[in-house]
């Protein structure tokens, strides 16, 4: 389970009941699962602006219809990833970006990893979303599947084409 | 160590070291509504409604293809009057409505682009006009402040920029939304468009190839004004992004402007908006 989940689970599972208690529950609700939405945005768009935009429009799309919703850590999720589709097309357009290193970005610790890292934002994007679904969110198929809009049954394939491809990449990496 | 948990640990590092701090809850508050809204997850009869939209796309995009031949104004307008979520930009490709200012007929001007916005309450588009090209002025020294104009007439209006420079229009009503028109110079401009979002610490102007239209080597500059900040930001031709980063504060108006710059360093072009406080 997600911390998104928890966040979900530790409003009493009805975030988007009560009125009384809504904008208390949202309030708590963002605390608990900014960081992590924040981070799956980060992993699924490489870009510090883009994630942030991300994660403010979902959270905004989520507060808008909060009444209505009652799985805020699925809609969460599902507004990021669709989100995210959007910034690739964008990217297939023939756009590109001026982009500043961090500090942290230009330090980096561990090679291999670096490396393996560098593969995942390299594949295509529905390889990339399931994968970091997957191991960053550690969620069920069926709940990336709820989160991609893809079958239940495509994504098992669609990840072990992913993993297939990482171990190639990671065998043939330079060493 | 399984590259299962490689790829864990690879993604937690790299979340670690990318992830930019989460929006404040006080700039989702603010945000209002948001332009595209996601479905929720499991909606029922989803796909059937999807399958019914892009039936309707279809069908719209073939009408607007016959009947894009003979450029109507109308249909312009009619663009123009959609409506949009407040603090939204939607591009739009852009034309002038027929129609006259004084003896000069300007049925046609290139690199025009449209930008759809819904303004404040109290918004009026003369009053935004006026703001945008103050603004302008101010923040683009090299532009001369002679050639904008202020005192656009919503429905048709031609501001005359002389041989570089801007102009702007504005077109819709209070209910539906304002178009905010802006055309680049010289005529030898590439067509394009642009796009501008608010979101986060920073502003992103998005803009297409072709900017700089035949020069060999020109830069790109945005310069924001969002309150009492102002931040500039340039980029060589080839860049099509731009991110000017500002302070957070949705309560101020926004001005952007965009000037291309030629290799000897002359104004090639400018384009300005503004966006108005959220209501």
């Amino acid at each position: 389970m997600s911390r998104i989940d928890e966040a979900d689970q530790a409003n009493g599972g009805d975030t988007a009941g009560g009125s009384t208690a809504g904008a208390g529950a949202f309030d708590a609700f963002y605390l608990a699962s900014a960081p992590e939405a924040i981070g799956l945005a980060a992993l699924l768009v490489s870009s510090p602006e883009d994630a942030q935009d991300l994660v403010q429009e979902a959270f905004a799309g989520l507060l808008q219809r909060w009444e209505l919703i009652d799985n805020p850590g699925g809609y969460l999720r599902r507004s990021i990833v669709n989100g995210a589709s959007n910034t690739y097309r964008r990217r297939a357009r023939g756009r590109f970006r001026i982009e500043v290193l961090s500090r942290a970005e230009m330090t980096r610790a561990e090679p291999a990893l670096d490396y393996l890292a560098d593969q995942i934002e390299a594949l295509p994007p529905k390889q990339r979303v399931v994968i970091v679904l997957k191991f960053y969110l550690q969620l069920r198929d069926k709940e990336i599947a709820e989160a991609t809009g893809m079958r239940p049954g495509s994504v098992g394939p669609t990840l072990n084409r992913a993993i297939r491809r990482l171990r190639t990449e990671m065998h043939d990496a330079p060493r | 160590m399984p590259l299962d948990d490689d790829i864990t640990t690879a993604l937690r590092t790299r979340a670690e070291e990318r992830a930019p701090a989460p929006p404040p809850l006080a700039a989702i508050r603010a945000a209002g509504p948001v332009p595209l809204p996601h479905r929720p997850p499991h909606r029922p009869g989803r796909r059937v409604l999807a399958v019914a939209a892009a039936l309707l796309v279809v069908v719209a995009v073939a009408v607007a293809v016959v009947t894009a031949g003979d450029d109507s104004p109308d249909l312009v307008r009619a663009a123009a009057a959609a409506p949009v979520a407040p603090g939204t930009e939607v591009t739009t490709p852009g034309g002038w409505p027929d129609c006259r200012d004084g003896d000069r007929d300007a049925a046609r001007w290139p690199a025009t682009e449209v930008l759809t916005y819904r303004p404040a309450v109290d918004e009026d588009p003369a009053d935004m006009s006026g703001r945008v090209a103050d603004l302008a002025a101010s923040l683009v020294p090299a532009l001369p402040a002679a050639v904008i104009r202020r005192g656009a007439t919503p429905g048709c209006t031609l501001v005359y920029g002389g041989d570089e420079g801007m102009t702007l229009e504005v077109l819709g009503s209070r209910a539906d939304g304002y178009t905010l028109k802006g055309v680049g110079y010289p005529n030898g401009l590439a067509p394009h468009a642009v796009s501008v979002r608010l979101g986060g610490e920073h502003i992103r102007m998005d803009v297409e190839r072709g900017w700089c239209g035949d020069a060999s080597a020109c830069e790109i500059t945005v310069a924001a004004r969002y309150g009492d900040d102002e931040s500039t930001a340039s980029a060589p031709s080839r860049a099509a992004e731009i991110t000017v980063p500002l302070a957070r504060d949705r309560s101020a108006s926004l001005a952007l402007v965009r000037t291309a710059t030629g290799e000897s360093g002359t104004l090639l072009s400018a384009v300005a908006l503004a966006i108005p406080p959220l209501p």
